[in-house]
């Protein structure tokens, strides 16, 4: 237990705001990919197509997420020195939009 | 040899009661009728004759099995022809099925039968069947076709006859009524319903927790001051691009989106590019 309450507050403290704003964003769209899961579950898998392409959307976003966290994160500067964080930022919208096309065009 | 012509006829008319006289017969043939496990001459014995026909039928009943043996002979010797047979004929129905003499070059001949090598329609015949014995060959000598016997089938009172399946017959057969499986149909409204309320509120709570981590809101202002254009552009295109997907996902088809899309996303990458120059420019003087 306090193990748990240490390193949130570790995470808390340590981390920048904007690392923390890209965690959010990542936890909501963990949210959203398990309710569409439960719901896939619960009231079956008809239009099979669409329950896919809803939660691929999600979990494709949250692997561009967590791309643009591992670039920008200041402590993973040592990786990442040809890439600046406004590149990473960048290929991430267009990923996102290409993300997005694909999946509106398979729901 | 030349004969001369006026011989010829007269030669030929000598040797033709000769040729002609000889034909296919039988002698000494008996027919044994033996009843399962009784063993070689068990049975009792018939005789029968090339020319008449016995005067009562044989019977055969259930396992029991009928032994014929008699010498074919043509002529005056015993030869082997070319056929030796015993026709079976069913009246009822003008079935026949032949069955062949094993016959060595003497003319002595035997034939076995039970009931288990007859057609299961003399199995159930209600007339005696008629039995004939076919002797014929190459060359001039009569044949011989004898209806020797009659037999009638008894069945068994142990096994009762099993008549074999019709065969197959290639007609049309009957009508298939196939029941389709049922569609696959949506999930009641209330539940799609309430898991799209669950989806969509889950959006102010990020909204709202990104408020309260500070979400960098009081740097817009900054940054539209620096270059509107670019800025304003680029979140005005990403928008844009969206607004395309969701045409494209109602109304328009592929060949009408692709080249909105293009022309928005060169916007968008223009744009963009400047504003994020500027916002670099910022984080490099360390005010993000």
């Amino acid at each position: 237990q306090d193990i748990v309450e240490t390193i949130w507050q570790n995470y808390v403290d340590k981390t920048p705001q904007r690392v923390k704003l890209l965690d959010t964003f990542m936890a909501f769209l963990i949210v959203v990919g398990v309710l569409q899961f439960v719901y896939c579950v619960i009231g079956g898998n008809f239009p099979f197509n669409a329950f896919l392409s809803g939660f691929s959307a999600t979990v494709g976003q949250f692997v561009l997420t967590a791309s643009l966290r591992m670039q920008t994160n200041p402590e993973n500067k040592a990786d990442f020195r040809s890439i600046s964080h406004e590149r990473a930022f960048a290929d991430f919208v267009f990923g996102s939009l290409i993300l997005h096309f694909f999946c509106v065009n398979f729901i | 040899m030349r004969l001369p012509s006026r011989l010829v006829l007269p030669l030929l008319a000598l040797a033709a009661p000769i040729l002609a006289a000889t034909s296919w017969s039988f002698e000494d043939a008996t027919l044994t009728i033996q009843g399962k496990g009784s063993g070689v001459g068990g049975g009792a014995k018939e005789k029968l004759s090339s020319s008449t026909l016995t005067s009562q039928p044989f019977a055969l009943n259930g396992a029991e099995s009928l032994k014929i043996v008699l010498t074919t002979t043509e002529g005056k010797s015993g030869k082997r022809p070319h056929q030796a047979f015993l026709t079976l004929h069913e009246q009822a129905t003008g079935l026949e099925e032949s069955f062949a003499f094993s016959v060595k070059d003497n003319g002595k001949a035997k034939l076995d039968l039970s009931q288990k090598d007859l057609p299961h329609q003399f199995l159930t015949s209600s007339q005696p069947i008629k039995a004939s014995i076919v002797l014929a060959s190459f060359g001039s000598s009569t044949p011989l076709n004898h209806h020797t016997f009659d037999l009638t089938i008894g069945s068994d009172s142990a096994t009762p006859p099993s008549i074999p399946s019709p065969p197959e017959r290639y007609t049309s057969k009957p009508e298939i009524h196939h029941i389709f499986r049922a569609d696959p149909r949506s999930p009641p409204k209330v539940l799609s319903l309430f898991f799209t309320l669950a989806v969509l509120a889950a959006l102010p709570v990020l909204l709202g927790a990104w408020l309260y981590l500070g979400g960098n809101i009081d740097h817009v202002g900054k940054a539209f001051g620096a270059n509107p254009l670019a800025h304003g552009l680029f979140f005005g295109s990403i928008l844009a691009m969206e607004g395309v997907f969701f045409l494209y996902y109602t109304t328009w088809n592929l060949f009408q989106t692709l080249p909105v899309a293009a022309v928005v996303g060169t916007v968008a990458f223009v744009s963009g590019s400047r504003a994020l120059t500027e916002v670099q420019e910022r984080r490099l003087a360390g005010e993000r």
